[in-house]
């Protein structure tokens, strides 16, 4: 079994800081933004205008980026609700696309007898294939014990061949040269809000879905025992809640958001299934649970900024000779200096180390800054030892 | 050759680097930490094969193909400990940063970002001419960075099983304290495991490069993840995740060679694998709770 020390940061149950991880994450990115643009382009001011500016230029290339974080902020939902149970599902790659294809043929082949109801039709197909992908692990685990880790992850690569070979095979639209499934009828997509950009209800029902797991994580006696799950399951079964749930309905709650995700990429700016077009999105939305701090109400805004980073390197690439993975080697630096958990304590040592100095305290100030630490651990943003060393 | 031979050949090509780059999992394991950056590793293993292969000779080019992911590794290990960073989210990043980074230098280096076939890069089978003898031809039928990946594999098992380094990263793994009190810095076993770890990925990575003389993009197909997964199926044991590796190999390959021989889609072979995987790991599971 692996250990729940891992993967703390990500699990970090109880969810704290993430707002000031946030704003870490938004320092970093535009850091990296303005190095990757001096250093990687030969015309570093078109580079920065267009990877800052491009993006909120316009209402509709701001909404359009809106657009784009709403799956993405739905996978990251599903990952806190998975990890802060303590398990560590890996699989939400297949889950999404797993999503995208179930919609896709319900939306495309249901139209004839559902009508327009072939929208939630596809959404619910979506989240059913999510689900089902997630099933595997979630029943492994709660009738076998087996790690959800290594089955999330080959049951997630497993589902990934077969939608391949499904939009690739047997479902492909043999008349357009991209590997993909024919286009769903404009009728069966998600209705667009402010056309020209490519926004939907998505995004909303993102923040709606976000808002709402932050009130069952604070608000609610199932959230804590799911919290509690997390951090000790021994505990929480002593304490009366359902184990035995607890064990398993995460991971499926996770698989079905994944699902919900894909299904909103097909009805929203995709517009049918396309080989490969979950992209990494179940490893972009660990990092942004990360960027989230695990605190559902910060999703929306730690996804837009991964939208941002994603939108930005686009039009940059287009508008500059930026190369268009700045954006992913941008967000993979900010993943890994937003987990640098203790700065914080570092940083707020030494100011008030600086202070405790200018009143000629600074034993004072070495001891309050001491005693703080323990206090901001217990809040959960503080340190973490790295596993060897816990 | 014959369909066996063919069978068997096409699966030690598959064990090779898969062995070396479990064998560079466990090393992790051994110090008590999970080394999630094994699949970036082979990118950069395999990238830094290519380029130093355009740039320098091959053997040169193996030579930085172990050094750089070992220095990555390393490194990634250095800043998780000094800045107390999750270890795991930093493997996540460096699976995100080598891709891309890869992609940004090959068009730089290559001037493409996606294949770029290098002249000369592709390892020649050393001992082809005995690949046509009976039984033991498919272990002559190999390429020089194949025996190399087994070799790494094999050299990373010896540390793990026969050296004090191994005694201490099992210590540093079970009891840091216990080897603080032993005069011994556990941070730096476990840099060293890591780097041991980067290095195995390295071989892996270069093999895979060297048997289609090319850099290609996502080449590393999942390896990190099966290797990872092997290490635990094994039980975190040396002989167990090597057998791990053996099924995955021969898993593969069926897999593989079904596409040859069967009208069954190529994908739906390729998935097979992982699905009867994860069935193994939930039948193993249930059996050992059982016996709890």
């Amino acid at each position: 079994m692996i250990g729940p020390i891992a993967f703390r940061t990500v699990k970090d149950a109880g969810g704290a800081g993430g707002f000031r991880k946030l704003a870490a994450g938004i320092v970093v990115a535009a850091g990296f933004a303005v190095l990757a643009a001096t250093a990687l382009s030969n015309e570093p001011v078109a580079a920065l205008g267009a990877f800052f500016a491009a993006p909120f230029a316009t209402p509709s290339s701001f909404l359009s980026m809106v657009e784009l974080s709403a799956p993405l902020a739905l996978c990251a939902l599903g990952v806190i609700v998975t990890f802060r149970a303590g398990h560590f599902s890996l699989g939400g790659e297949g889950q999404a696309y797993a999503g995208s294809l179930a919609a896709a043929i319900v939306g495309y082949y249901g139209y004839s007898s559902l009508g327009s109801a072939a929208t939630g039709a596809a959404v619910l197909a979506g989240a059913l294939a999510g689900s089902l992908v997630a099933a595997v692990p979630a029943m492994g685990r709660r009738f076998a014990g087996a790690d959800v880790l290594l089955t999330s992850i080959l049951v997630s690569q497993g589902a990934v061949f077969a939608v391949d070979w499904a939009i690739g095979g047997p479902l492909r639209d043999v008349a357009g040269n991209l590997i993909a499934m024919p286009a769903l009828r404009p009728d069966v997509l998600l209705a667009r809000l402010a056309p020209p950009s490519t926004v939907t209800l998505a995004p909303i029902v993102a923040v709606a879905l976000c808002l709402a797991a932050g009130l069952y994580f604070e608000r609610t006696r199932s959230g804590a025992a799911h919290d509690l799950y997390g951090r000790n399951p021994l505990f929480a079964e002593l304490q009366g809640f359902d184990s035995k749930l607890l064990s398993w309905a995460p991971i499926v709650a996770s698989g079905t958001l994944h699902g919900v995700a894909g299904a909103l990429m097909v009805l929203g700016a995709k517009g049918t299934a396309i080989r490969g077009m979950s992209g990494g999105i179940g490893w972009s939305a660990i990092g942004v649970a990360l960027v989230a701090g695990s605190r559902p109400s910060a999703v929306p805004l730690a996804a837009l900024l991964f939208a941002w980073l994603d939108s930005g390197s686009r039009q940059a690439a287009v508008l500059s000779d930026l190369p268009p993975d700045a954006g992913q080697a941008i967000k993979a630096l900010v993943i890994m200096l937003v987990s640098v958990r203790p700065a914080w304590a570092l940083i707020r040592r030494t100011l008030r180390s600086r202070a405790g100095a200018r009143v000629g305290t600074d034993a004072a100030a070495d001891a309050a800054a001491d005693a703080a630490a323990p206090v901001s651990r217990a809040r959960g943003g503080g340190a973490g030892a790295p596993e060897g060393e816990a | 050759m014959s369909g066996l031979s063919a069978f068997l050949t096409d699966a030690i090509a598959y064990l090779a680097p898969l062995s070396a780059v479990a064998m560079g999992g466990l090393a992790t394991e051994y110090v008590g930490s999970l080394n999630i950056a094994l699949e970036g590793l082979i990118v950069v293993g395999a990238f830094s094969y290519a380029v130093f292969g355009l740039l320098l000779d091959p053997v040169a080019a193996y030579v930085a193909a172990l050094a750089v992911p070992a220095a990555v590794a390393y490194a990634s290990d250095l800043f998780s400990r000094k800045t107390r960073a999750d270890s795991f989210v930093v493997g996540l990043g460096v699976n995100m940063l080598a891709p891309a980074a890869a992609s940004i230098v090959s068009q730089a280096v290559f001037g493409t970002k996606g294949v770029a076939v290098v002249p000369g890069l592709q390892a020649a089978r050393s001992f082809g001419g005995l690949a046509a003898l009976p039984l033991a031809g498919p272990l002559f039928g190999q390429r020089w960075t194949d025996y190399l990946a087994v070799a790494a594999a094999a050299l990373v098992a010896l540390a793990l099983a026969r050296t004090p380094f191994g005694t201490r990263a099992r210590a540093a793994g079970m009891n840091a304290d216990s080897l603080a009190m032993a005069g011994l810095d556990a941070g730096r076993v476990r840099g060293a495991a890591y780097a041991v770890s980067g290095l195995a990925c390295g071989a892996a990575g270069a093999a895979l490069a060297a048997s289609v003389g090319a850099w290609v993009p996502s080449m590393s197909a999942g390896r990190g993840w099966i290797a990872l997964v092997a290490v635990y199926l094994g039980g975190k044991r040396l002989g167990g995740t090597f057998a791990a590796c053996a099924l995955f190999a021969l898993l593969l390959s069926l897999a593989n060679g079904a596409q040859a021989v069967s009208s069954a889609p190529a994908e739906l072979l390729m998935s097979a694998p992982y699905f009867l995987t994860a069935a193994v790991v939930i039948a193993g599971s249930a059996r050992s709770r059982r016996r709890r």
